[in-house]
């Protein structure tokens, strides 16, 4: 068998390194088939968001600020919405499903390392954000004639901060949810008082001064802005109320993107919170006892 | 035996410690596993004997201690031995909407060198069920599955967790002749179990484990002989009283209306002495019998002996 010197037998000839990449690429399809194929996780939280998206903007008409109809304000802030149901909601859920079974470890006992099981599942995340992003963008052009996204380069900048901040915050989250069966409520009680305060189904100008400071804390009142500033080329951080009526500012090219500087900032603070936190709280296995 | 060399040795725990809080779980285990080697882990429930495998496997470190499989630290080494070792899990679920074809095919995508999927489908005897999505499965098709996992990447080191718990007497066998396929592949195994008769089936070496110390280790013959006690009977020729019989060391001697038993550890020289007795006599001793202890017997005395001697 032995040709020559040359040729050493492949066992001793020095490993060489697989790429990451097919062992992500193996927990994204395990996590998009796991994913569409779990009624409820598609219809829930895939699917009600668009059907808000179908639903709402025929039901409340008028202006949410001037020149602004609600159902262009509404559609942009759905866009938030999804996000956050794509990679918070699911990802804290999901993991901890997958925790509580012990599907995690039994994963962690695989050469997958941390970072590919997660980059894997953010991955995944990012798939279902991107499919709910057309869509919406196209039910906003077909049902409602809202025009594609003026400011792509700040829509997108937003899309891509919040899967990764939104991410990071529900894998951090399940460190607070204690078993399985707790996951969906706790998960459910910040998510949909968020989006009642954040400036979504309700216009942010008009709540009380308090409750927009309260909002303002988190994330998903930025992520809105900054996704509605565009799709629609409108700043509302820098808006004014002239006789009662709130007047956003027309923003256009970079000017977009520097008008949201805050809500940028705000959602690299909770992702890297999210991160830190994370690193302390998150548990690959069921509490024991 | 031959001195082994560090490159024989697969698995080894020096002076293993893990406390949780102020429970000490494991209490100083040492173990070596040579290569090729299988050695069932044997103990009862909070024995340690899960702590000591977490630990083996990667999943938790120690406390106090070195653990090295594969002459790597499983608590560091991640990917770069985690290509090189497979793990059986005992109650691990799976993700329940995919079928088991998919379910393999995404390990096989883990591992640099894994068999291919049918392959690793048919050995486990799963062919037929390849389609089906894993929630619908019954008990013992999860573990087969559980077998196809941890057996792709072709490991040269297999943690075994209870692997046959929930086998119908069949597939219990056929699981053994699959782990007896791997190890004459050369796959060394550390087999968790609770069956004691699976351990003697498959196991070079057992070690038991109780109140986090390791109690006894060696062949599962070597630990009759060892720790068993054995026990010779006859019935007492008449005419003849116990204090008649020879000085027996070691030898407890007991009589039940006229059936005589010896208890003792050592049963040849002991049986040697009795029956030279009644030679010597001329009698008969009827209802001679000698029984030796099970690797069960010596396995539930050597875990219900008092073993913590901390102090």
């Amino acid at each position: 068998m032995s040709t020559g010197t040359a040729s050493a037998p492949a066992a001793s000839a020095p490993a060489r390194r697989r790429t990451a990449w097919p062992l992500v690429a193996a927990v994204v399809r395990l996590e998009q088939k796991s994913f569409w194929r779990n009624k409820q996780s598609a219809i829930f939280s895939f699917g009600l968001p668009l059907l808000f998206v179908l639903i709402f903007p025929n039901l409340i008409g008028g202006d949410s600020g001037q020149g602004v109809p609600y159902k262009s304000y509404f559609v942009a802030g759905m866009i938030a919405v999804s996000l956050v149901s794509s990679t918070f909601a699911t990802l804290a859920i999901s993991v901890t499903f997958q925790r509580d079974l012990l599907i995690l470890k039994r994963l962690r006992g695989t050469p997958l390392t941390p970072i590919m099981l997660f980059f894997g599942k953010i991955s995944s995340a990012a798939i279902s954000v991107l499919i709910q992003v057309v869509i919406i963008l196209a039910i906003g052009r077909i049902a409602y004639d809202i025009p594609m996204p003026v400011n792509w380069f700040t829509f997108v900048l937003f899309i891509v901060l919040g899967i990764v901040t939104f991410s990071l915050l529900g894998l951090a989250y399940t460190g607070f949810i204690p078993n399985g069966d707790s996951a969906p409520a706790l998960v459910q009680l910040p998510y949909l008082v968020l989006q009642f305060i954040s400036g979504i189904f309700f216009p942010f100008e008009a709540m009380p001064a308090w409750l927009q400071h309260v909002a303002s804390v988190f994330p998903l009142r930025w992520l809105a802005d900054g996704l509605r500033t565009g799709y629609l080329g409108l700043d509302f951080l820098h808006g004014q109320t002239v006789n009662g009526t709130f007047v956003p500012k027309p923003v256009t090219g970079l000017d977009a993107l520097t008008s949201q500087w805050p809500g940028l900032l705000v959602l690299v603070v909770w992702g890297v919170a999210a991160l830190i936190v994370g690193l302390r709280k998150f548990r690959w296995e069921k509490r024991v006892g | 035996m031959s001195q082994r060399t560090d490159a024989d040795v697969a698995i080894e725990a020096r002076a293993l410690r893990k406390s949780y809080g102020s429970f000490e779980a494991v209490k100083g285990v040492d173990i070596a596993v040579a290569a090729g080697e299988v050695v069932g882990f044997l103990g009862p429930n909070g024995a340690g004997k899960t702590t000591t495998v977490e630990i083996l496997e990667g999943y938790r470190p120690p406390t106090a201690g070195t653990a090295r499989v594969l002459g790597l630290d499983p608590a560091t080494a991640g990917r770069t031995l985690r290509e090189r070792v497979g793990i059986v899990l005992q109650e691990a679920e799976f993700l329940p909407e995919l079928t088991v074809r998919e379910t393999v095919e995404a390990w096989h995508r883990f591992y640099p060198h894994p068999i291919t999927v049918a392959e690793a489908i048919e050995r486990v005897g799963l062919t037929g069920r390849a389609e089906i999505r894993v929630k619908n499965l019954s008990g013992g098709e999860r573990r087969r599955l559980d077998f196809a996992l941890g057996t792709i990447g072709r490991p040269e080191v297999l943690f075994l967790d209870e692997p046959t718990t929930g086998f119908d007497p069949s597939a219990r066998r056929q699981a053994w002749e699959l782990i007896r396929e791997l190890v004459g592949e050369g796959t060394t195994v550390f087999l968790t179990t609770h069956y004691i008769e699976e351990a003697q089936a498959l196991a070079d070496r057992v070690a038991v484990i109780a109140g986090g110390r390791i109690v006894a280790e060696g062949s599962p013959d070597e630990l009759r002989a060892a720790e068993g006690e054995g026990v010779i009977s006859f019935r007492l020729p008449a005419g003849a009283s116990l204090g008649e019989l020879p000085d027996l060391p070691d030898a407890e001697v007991g009589d039940e209306g006229g059936l005589v038993t010896v208890t003792t550890k050592h049963v040849t020289a002991t049986s040697h002495a009795v029956t030279g007795w009644a030679l010597a006599r001329g009698v008969e001793l009827e209802g001679l019998s000698v029984h030796r202890p099970s690797l069960e017997d010596v396995y539930l005395e050597l875990v219900a002996r008092p073993n913590d001697t901390d102090t």
